[in-house]
């Protein structure tokens, strides 16, 4: 029985004594930096809340001093739909979700909990950490284009990003509307599949959720190897990854293939082409989604005579470098006469590359690629240019692009450092990505 | 040559806001009617478009003879600035969803939807969400106004149509622009259709005295004139772009099928003159509600002239009162019809007839009151005694030459013997006695 | 690159420092995206098809707008307070 499986059946004495444990690992890895908010009293299985996802009457920062001191008047739907667990408290993230390390959380780095001179990933950094070192037993996470994959990565524990449309965005902070998903991370393949089952379904106040089938994901995991077959990409072998990295990956698909699943291979030249597409629509979607910071309803408040003055000095003196370089990109891209050279361009190669994706799709059921194309690396080599981070996305944006779901499992070391493999599907396919993930995780 | 546009913004008649279901309704407490939707907290996002406001909107394209676009994706959109009356900086607006109309003469460009932001009072520097999220409807004209009674017609007969329909609240909003043959100039915040007179009227004259420059100016309805607005940055980048949290809309035929329109409101009015003969200004008073235009037809039959009478000045009088529609008065057409038979037959009074009508919008049945009360003509005699002597100076004011005074008796009578006699009557007798 | 037009139009006051490096980090992002050309390009559609998502007109009010207005930063009576104008 793996983990989570454990806590869920833990009889009151033995959780009582497990969730004193992760208070106490809190308490012990504050330097960290994973969580903003400690909730006390946590008295069932617990679960970690990433801060930009909303909790009634407790703080929501969004790891932004933006919204330093904001109270969340709401609970996302998706935090509603948790039945019998503990909010054991919120993490942090790189602010709204602007990076794939946890170095971009306004309060303070987020370290890799294997090596706490490394990133941990991002941008759900501190469910990453939080899971690592059993400070709670789940968490709730969100991924746009891969940040909830990343820290499962680089910290060693399993996430999965859902189809768009599966899971409300209502009460997520919004990074890139059209790619944002709130997903479950957890210690293995059974924990995660059982926060999905709870969180799943239409809702009326998310324009974009589809009308879906219950499915207790967690009770479906079992699958005949034989009747899969994986789809593996050219380009996991490409220069822009790292040796080992491809190495672990090419050997867990080397185990698959023994256990009985078939291999296909394909290519998407496009790949790289991506992370630039990618960029200059979110970053237009991001600077509309921030207009809304500015001081007047919530945060702390700059003063003046005026209030263009007002609002500029409180976005200029609490916005991140980041947060300000995507804006400002974003405000430039969908400007009147830039429109059509920059943002059209970049919806339109979305549109070709989601097509190019879902004709590599159909040549299987699941398509395999490591997480990350390289291992953590040192917070202090953050550079000072964004390109060098925006290249981590490599993989990232197969699933956020033709919509569809997404898992990272654990699947080797290299010295302390986990890597993770990706198992891609089509949209709402899910199942068969926890199906693969839970027959890998039984091959170790 | 002058050119006068506008750009009318109405309230569709809904419950609940355009993104959101909070109550449209202005609260006399600030920050009440509100919820995260629509006050921008951070993870909101819009629930589906109000089905109403989007009838509505379809509705009132038919009403203007517009083009619907039918079959191809109308994306409601965000336009960016930045204003404390906008929580989240940006208002969502439709692409048109109607184009190419004409209402009275005038050429109608598009019409959309969009949602309103809220009450931002600049003298004091206050801002309340009640109002942001409801639901607007936007339509735009050709200039084709010549001059300003032009867009003052356009704008009462808008109305008249609106109001007819029942589709919407109190309440326009209008821009207009206007050129006396050189630059268009932008006139902004007119809130009533006199003001949009006074404004187009001082306007034109000022353009005439010192030219016109491409420019917005903002009413000031205390002094009549235009002001030029701070010019704070060349043109607006409002960065349209489509909103990804709300599909966007496809009309179909289907849809536009089912909204079914009344008779044409002028045609109609043009109609009721003509087979009832009523004067043009009842057939407006009659016309201005939908329901109340079907009664009147219903009951006409009657006694066409006095039907159209009784319903202008006795229902629509106490309807006023209440601050009632008709449809909201659920009234009972049978019971009316008896009603109205009693007093064109003459068993009651007219003036009987409001007592009885009062007392059944009060709840009570009309039977009991149209029983025709036969007073003879000794207890009117009686009547008039009495009252004659309870008012001995009244009596002597009216010898005196004060002949106003003769009302006061009459009424006197009337409330004595419950108004089962009528006035002409009463009349004729108490001189007789008085002399 | 007009940084200051950008700055102005989304409202972010910026220290000289801050354009300065900005300018030159935007211009390297948009050299590095124009490869999006070799893609070559076609007329492809906006990227979902989901349309018609209505709602019926009823009114659900929310539960608790006081925990809203706490949270402004300065208001009055319920009001958010801004500078007067005109």
């Amino acid at each position: 029985m793996m983990q989570s499986e454990k806590v869920l059946k833990m009889e009151a004495k033995e959780l009582k004594e497990h969730i004193a444990r992760q208070y106490d690992s809190i308490e012990k890895h504050r330097k960290f930096n994973a969580f903003i908010t400690v909730n006390k009293g946590a008295d069932r299985p617990t679960i970690a809340i990433k801060d930009n996802i909303t909790v009634k009457g407790m703080r929501a920062t969004g790891s932004s001093k933006i919204i330093d001191n904001y109270i969340a008047p709401y609970s996302a739907t998706a935090v509603e739909r948790l039945k019998n667990l503990s909010i054991i408290g919120k993490t942090a993230l790189d602010a709204f979700g602007t990076g794939s390390t946890g170095s971009n959380s306004d309060y303070g780095p987020v370290r890799n909990p294997h090596d706490e001179k490394r990133v941990a990933g991002g941008s759900s950094a501190g469910n990453g950490v939080a899971l690592a070192l059993d400070m709670c037993d789940f968490a709730l996470g969100t991924d746009t284009y891969g940040s909830l994959r990343s820290p499962s990565s680089f910290c060693g524990v399993v996430g999965l990003r859902p189809s768009y449309g599966l899971v409300s965005r209502y009460g997520l902070m919004d990074l890139s509307m059209s790619l944002d998903t709130i997903g479950p991370m957890a210690h293995d393949v059974y924990g995660a599949a059982y926060i999905l089952s709870m969180i799943v379904g239409h809702d009326s106040r998310d324009c974009l959720t589809e009308k879906s089938k219950k499915i207790e994901y967690h009770k479906e995991l079992d699958i005949d190897a034989k009747r899969l077959t994986m789809i593996v990409l050219e380009e996991n072998d490409s220069d822009l990854v790292d040796r080992k990295v491809a190495k672990t990956v090419a050997s867990a698909v080397e185990r698959l293939e023994q256990a009985g699943v078939k291999k296909v291979t394909a290519k998407l030249p496009d790949l790289d082409k991506s992370i630039p597409m990618y960029y200059l629509s979110m970053a237009a979607e991001f600077a509309s989604a921030m207009q809304k910071f500015d001081g007047l309803r919530y945060g702390p408040r700059e003063e003046g005579y005026e209030l263009e003055e007002i609002v500029s000095k409180t976005r200029g003196r609490y916005l991140n470098a980041e947060i300000k370089r995507r804006i400002m990109l974003g405000t430039f891209v969908t400007m009147k006469e830039q429109q059509s050279k920059w943002y059209a361009a970049a919806i339109k190669a979305r549109a070709r590359l989601k097509q190019e994706i879902n004709k590599v799709m159909e040549r299987g059921d699941v398509l395999i690629t490591p997480t990350m194309p390289v291992l953590p690396w040192k917070i202090e080599e953050i550079m000072d240019d964004p390109l060098k981070n925006y290249a981590m996305d490599l993989f990232s944006g197969l699933a956020p692009i033709i919509g569809g779901p997404a898992l990272s499992v654990p699947c080797g070391n290299i010295g302390e450092l986990p890597i993770g493999l990706q198992i891609g599907a089509k949209r709402f396919d899910e199942l068969k990505c926890l199906q693969l993930g839970n027959l890998f995780e039984g091959l170790k | 040559m002058t050119m006068i546009g506008l750009e009318v913004h109405m309230y569709p008649k809904t419950e609940s806001k355009m993104f959101c279901t909070c109550k449209a309704e202005l609260s006399d407490e600030p920050n009440r009617n509100i919820c995260p939707i629509c006050t921008g907290q951070p993870g909101s996002k819009p629930m589906g478009l109000n089905r109403k406001a989007f009838d509505i909107a379809l509705a009132m394209s038919k009403a203007l003879n517009c083009k619907i676009v039918v079959g191809k994706k109308v994306f409601i959109q965000r336009k960016h600035y930045f204003y404390p009356d906008l929580p989240n900086n940006y208002q969502r607006t439709s692409e048109p969803l109607a184009i190419e109309g004409m209402f009275q003469g005038v050429r109608i460009r598009e019409l959309h939807i969009e949602e309103d932001p809220g009450q931002y009072e600049l003298k004091r520097g206050e801002v309340d969400y009640n109002r942001c999220g409801f639901p607007l409807i936007e339509i735009v004209t050709e200039p084709d106004m010549k001059v300003p009674d032009d867009a003052y017609k356009f704008l009462n007969s808008l109305k008249e149509v609106i109001d007819y329909l029942g589709i919407g609240r109190e309440g326009f909003k209008v821009d207009t622009n206007v050129s006396t043959g050189g630059e268009r100039v932008e006139v902004k915040n007119v809130n009533s259709i006199e003001n949009v007179k006074r404004a187009l009227e001082h306007e034109i004259e000022r353009q005439k005295k010192e030219g016109a420059k491409r420019e917005t100016r903002h009413f000031d309805a205390l002094f009549g004139i235009t002001v030029s607005l701070r010019e704070k940055e060349t043109v607006a980048d409002y960065r349209y772009m489509p909103d990804p949290d709300v599909p966007p809309i496809i009309v179909t035929k289907q849809m536009v099928d089912g909204i079914r329109l009344p008779e044409d409101l002028f045609e109609l009015r043009k109609r009721l003159v003509k087979s009832y003969k009523i004067t043009e200004e009842t057939a407006t008073v009659l016309t201005s509600d939908q329901d109340l235009v079907k009664l009147y037809e219903r009951l006409a039959k009657i006694e066409p002239k006095f039907v159209a009478d009784w319903l202008k000045k006795d229902l629509k009088g106490e309807l006023n009162y209440r601050n009632k529609s008709l449809a909201e008065a659920k009234i009972d057409e049978k019971e009316i019809e008896k009603l109205l038979n009693a007093i064109n037959d003459k068993k009651i009074t007219r003036l009987k007839g409001k007592d009885v009508l009062r007392s059944y919008l009060d709840g009570k049945g009309i039977g009991k009151g149209i029983k025709p009360e036969k007073v003879s003509k000794q207890n009117l005699d009686k009547a008039i005694d009495s009252i004659i002597s309870k008012n001995k100076e009244v009596v002597e004011k009216y010898k005196s030459g004060k002949i106003t005074v003769l009302n006061f008796l009459i009424g006197e009578v009337n409330r004595k013997i419950d108004k089962a006699v009528d006035v002409e009557t009463i009349k004729k007798e108490l001189m007789k006695k008085i002399g | 690159m007009e940084i200051d037009r950008i700055a102005k139009i989304a409202r972010i006051r910026l220290t000289d420092e801050e354009k300065k490096h900005l300018e030159t980090q935007l211009n390297r992002i948009l050299e590095w995206a124009k490869q999006i050309e070799s893609m070559k390009l076609g007329d492809e559609e906006y990227f979902t098809d989901k349309t018609n998502v209505f709602r019926d007109d009823k009114i659900e009010q929310f539960s608790d707008s006081e925990s809203i207005v706490k949270n402004f930063p300065k208001a009055s009576k319920g009001k958010v307070i801004v500078p007067r104008s005109l």
